[in-house]
């Protein structure tokens, strides 16, 4: 249990830590950079709602990624995933505009990432972030076996629609 | 550029998007949480209020019958069910915890929902007769039997029965409404996220 001030700091530096991270996953799940920052709220605002619950059965990183694997999925199928006019920027757009060659790559990874299934996207973007694959096995829920089997296989075929585009 | 760990090395290459301050994390959280907080404070208040009041009238008021005095602990009974089931509620929707695994969230909702449908149906026909009975036993003394004219007794009658079915058809259906939407959107979710784990499972 803690009280509010030392919630406060806990909850600073787990933001700190970990909202770059998990707002890279969100990207990676979904293709507008307004959407994903919505969902990374919403993970932060679960986490502020329950860290007096947080039991320290998992490691807190694993518990923040769980929420956020949670608030991403949960926006799938749901009628409220339709993205408003005024939110459809980014990656589409502005391929055009800009000329240098690393953005355009980046782009690139993000579009390729975004042809994966859901769960397989939020996955990989956990692979990218270098998280343990025990942690990335506790947070979306299988064994260690099974997910190293399904990153060597999301890993031969992010590469392959990373390298097709580039052909193109 | 050839292989995975170049995708991995151009994954950390772009500068990181600016984040939104925790000040307004916390601000938005906690309006959340006091948004919920002042709904059952006022339930609560309401509440208090009404069993004080009955406190008061069984304490102030001598009644000649019996009866009139087992309809106010009839109300008191049924005040009292009903402020524990919806204690028990909310305290099952606050320690929900949505870092678990969504299938035991899944089930766990799928319960709340079970027992949420029974205390709507057949918990609330069961409540509803119960404190019928109460109010009629208690003003069976301090409205039948009161000396005042006929035709306010049964302009009383009519008043309180317009009252109840407004309650019971009306407000007590639209709440019932709102409440399992919000319980079948959860589930709905939930279930959405168990599948698309399943498929990636079998992939």
């Amino acid at each position: 249990m803690y009280n509010e001030t030392d919630q406060k700091n806990l909850f600073n530096d787990l933001y700190k830590k970990h909202a770059p991270q998990v707002l890279r996953m969100c990207m990676a799940y979904t293709e507008h950079t307004a959407q994903a920052q919505d969902f990374m709220q919403e993970t932060f605002i679960k986490v502020w709602q329950n860290l007096a619950q947080y039991r320290g059965e998992a490691r807190i990183s694993t518990w923040i990624y769980r929420i956020a694997v949670n608030t991403c999925l949960s926006h799938i199928r749901s009628a409220k995933n339709k993205i408003p006019d005024e939110l459809k920027d980014d990656f589409d757009q502005s391929d055009d505009v800009s000329g240098v060659q690393k953005e355009q790559n980046i782009r690139q990874l993000y579009r390729a990432i975004h042809e994966l299934a859901e769960t397989d996207r939020l996955i990989i973007s956990m692979v990218l972030e270098e998280i343990p694959y025990d942690e990335i096995a506790a947070t979306v829920n299988i064994t260690e076996g099974n997910l190293r089997v399904k990153i060597h296989r999301i890993k031969q075929e992010l590469t392959k629609i990373f390298f097709k585009y580039e052909q193109l | 550029m050839n292989n995975f760990d170049d995708l991995a090395a151009l994954w950390k290459a772009p500068a990181p998007e600016p984040l939104p301050d925790v000040a307004d994390i916390i601000k938005k959280a906690s309006r959340e949480k006091n948004q919920v907080a002042r709904k059952i404070f006022i339930q609560s208040s309401c509440m208090l209020l009404a069993i004080a009041s009955l406190v008061y009238v069984v304490c102030a008021v001598h009644f000649h019958y019996f009866i009139t005095y087992l309809g106010l602990a009839m109300m008191f009974i049924c005040m009292i069910s009903f402020a524990v089931v919806r204690f028990r509620q909310s305290r099952f929707l606050k320690r929900a915890d949505f870092s678990q695994s969504p299938a035991s969230l899944l089930n766990s909702f799928e319960d709340f929902h079970r027992r949420q449908q029974w205390v709507n149906t057949t918990g609330t026909f069961w409540y509803s007769v119960f404190l019928n009975i109460a109010f009629a036993l208690y003003f069976y003394e301090t409205v039948a039997l009161a000396p005042i004219r006929v035709g306010w007794k049964w302009l009383f009658l009519a008043v309180y029965v317009v009252w109840m079915l407004i309650a019971m058809l009306w407000i007590g259906k639209r709440s019932v409404r709102k409440e399992h939407a919000k319980t079948r959107a959860i589930i709905e979710k939930l279930r959405a996220i168990k599948e698309t784990i399943a498929e990636t499972e079998t992939h």
